[in-house]
């Protein structure tokens, strides 16, 4: 059938081309490449894909870029988590998939894409299925510092570790972590995570993977009271987590013991007033030189969101003092800031993004057309 | 559901409460249910200038027992208080029955709901129906003050609660009378 239909065209072609073309002849089949390294201005966004979550994806976009800002697209299935590896210039998913794509057997694994061409070119088999099923966050899924691990949050619900080991492609082993959650990576092998009763538990990894070190520190976050949110800004090994109620919380992983610093107010007595505070999930982040970035909104006295535009409130953790406050032109649910002298500040505003000067404050451009609930923007990866 | 905050702005706030509520004993492992769990359980109140009453297009259903009033198709059904996410009653089941097809997880979210009908709390088990595509109706998931982030497990919306069913796949939600809640705050 096919043939039946390009051979006249061909031959139309041919006869075109030679007596009126104006217009150079198109190659097919024609696919565009990646370059092996991204710029900073590029992005990585997870689309969870709420109406099918066992097909999301994740999408590649340059927001620096004034036209053709959306540079490809591969898939994360099933509540994916992502981790992006500047080493090896490798895309890691950890995703899940069925059998008969909707039910039957359930596998998870970490795919390795590459970057030039988005092709799948590993995948690692993961044991058990305890990946955990939630709404994305970064902390799930983390590289260790010299990137040579791959940590992966399970919930069965007995929360665990699996180290899976990038450079053999193979998976190392589980650390366990009853009743805590989630992955902050320090230093090379080392990584801590947030328990339930408010203490932190912090980990060493030795060369095989395993548990070399560990320790435990008393209490301080007050999850009953004003809990901290669960995805922190990163600056110079110190972990600035937001509060509920709008204080900031350091954690300085320098040295060999965890170093809880202490928390102060994000907002005025004014702003407390006015009901300032912090958007929860993914909406804190640092830039290059330090500031902080953190996406504010007003709610009700039982945190039940006021009507109104979010805004992103800029500040100098060293100083503990705002340094900026960014009024955003639509509400937004996540942000991130790009690396650089002159960075981006990321949205995602429902169904696209909006794109401002992270300095100034100034709105460079929307980025959108994506149909209407086709999509569920989640997470901003940084190219940092 | 916390996962789906982008879809939209209205549906952001209701879906943001979906795996919270279902956010569900946690450690145990299995299904908490009965007088003796009361004092651990969060309890969430719809507010109800937030949700919608019913859907557009969504005939209503009468309540599952004669000692029930409202709709299972609205979002203001008082065992819906601590709900989040479709209806499984829009869905092909009801409040307290599955689509066909689909398994009723025994994880579930535990909730305290007042009957408007004789005034009383009862202890709703909020189960989630597994196996078949997310239904895309009656989207409801009520303002849940209680809410934590994700390290408190049985009281955060982060968490997807098919996993102890066979099937991991997330269709609907149900809500279950287990119980009388014996003292109420």
């Amino acid at each position: 059938m096919f043939l039946a239909v390009l051979y006249p065209l061909l031959i139309l072609s041919i006869f075109s081309a030679g007596a009126f073309a104006q217009v150079p002849l198109d190659t097919i089949p024609n696919s565009r490449t990646l370059p092996g390294e991204y710029p900073e201005s590029w992005v990585i966004v997870q689309d969870f894909n709420y109406p099918t979550m066992v097909l999301g994806g994740y999408i590649i976009i340059d927001v620096a870029a004034k036209t053709d800002q959306v540079k490809g697209q591969f898939q994360g299935a099933q509540f994916a988590g992502f981790a992006w590896s500047k080493n090896r210039a490798e895309l890691y998913v950890a995703e899940s998939y069925y059998e008969n794509v909707g039910y039957g057997q359930r596998s998870d694994l970490v795919t390795i894409y590459e970057q030039a061409n988005l092709q799948a070119i590993g995948k690692i088999p993961l044991p058990g299925n305890k990946r955990a099923f939630m709404s994305p966050r970064t902390a799930m899924t983390r590289l260790t510092g010299n990137e040579r691990f791959l940590l992966l949050f399970n919930f069965t619900p007995a929360a665990s570790v699996t180290v899976v080991d990038m450079e053999q492609r193979i998976v190392a082993g589980e650390v366990q972590i009853p009743g805590c959650t989630f992955i902050y990576p320090y230093a090379d092998q080392s990584f801590f995570t947030l328990c339930g009763d408010g203490s932190l538990a912090h980990f060493t990894l030795n060369e095989a993977g395993n548990v070399a070190e560990e320790g435990l520190t008393d209490p301080f976050n007050d999850i009953d009271s004003d809990a901290m949110y669960m995805t922190p800004g990163v600056f110079d090994q110190v972990f600035y987590f937001p509060t509920q109620l709008g204080k900031l919380q350091p954690v300085r992983l320098s040295g060999a013991e965890p170093e809880i610093l202490p928390s102060w107010s994000l907002i005025s007595e004014e702003e407390k007033q006015e009901r300032w505070r912090p958007v929860k999930r993914e909406t804190v982040d640092v830039d290059r030189s330090g500031t902080l970035y953190v996406l504010m909104h007003r709610v009700e006295e039982d945190g039940a969101r006021i009507g109104g535009t979010s805004e992103v409130w800029s500040f100098d953790p060293a100083a503990r003092k705002r340094v900026g406050r960014i009024g955003l032109r639509k509400d937004a649910s996540a942000l991130a800031v790009t690396g650089g002298d002159s960075p981006h500040l990321v949205l995602i505003s429902g169904n696209g993004f909006g794109v401002y000067d992270a300095k100034t404050g100034e709105f460079i451009q929307e980025i959108g057309g994506w149909w209407e609930d086709a999509t569920t923007f989640q997470l901003i990866h940084t190219n940092r | 559901m916390s996962f789906v905050e982008t879809l939209s702005e209205k549906m952001t706030r209701q879906l943001a409460q979906r795996t919270s509520r279902r956010s569900l004993l946690g450690g145990l492992g299995s299904l908490l249910v009965g007088g003796a769990a009361l004092p651990l359980l969060p309890v969430a109140r719809a507010h109800a200038d937030q949700e919608p009453a019913g859907y557009e297009g969504v005939a209503p259903r009468p309540p599952v027992s004669e000692g029930e009033e409202g709709s299972q198709t609205s979002c203001d059904y008082w065992r819906y208080c601590g709900i989040g996410g479709p209806l499984c009653a829009c869905c092909g089941g009801s409040a307290n029955a599955c689509p066909p097809g689909t398994v009723m997880s025994p994880l579930s979210w535990i909730g305290t709901c007042l009957n408007p009908a004789d005034d009383v709390y009862y202890i709703i088990s909020y189960n989630d129906c597994c196996g078949k595509p997310t239904c895309k109706r009656c989207l409801c998931s009520p303002h849940d003050p209680n809410a934590k982030p994700p390290i408190r497990s049985q009281s955060s919306r982060a968490y997807l609660w098919c996993m102890g069913s066979g099937e991991t796949t997330f269709t609907c939600s149900t809500s279950n009378v287990v119980g009388i809640a014996v003292q109420q705050k």
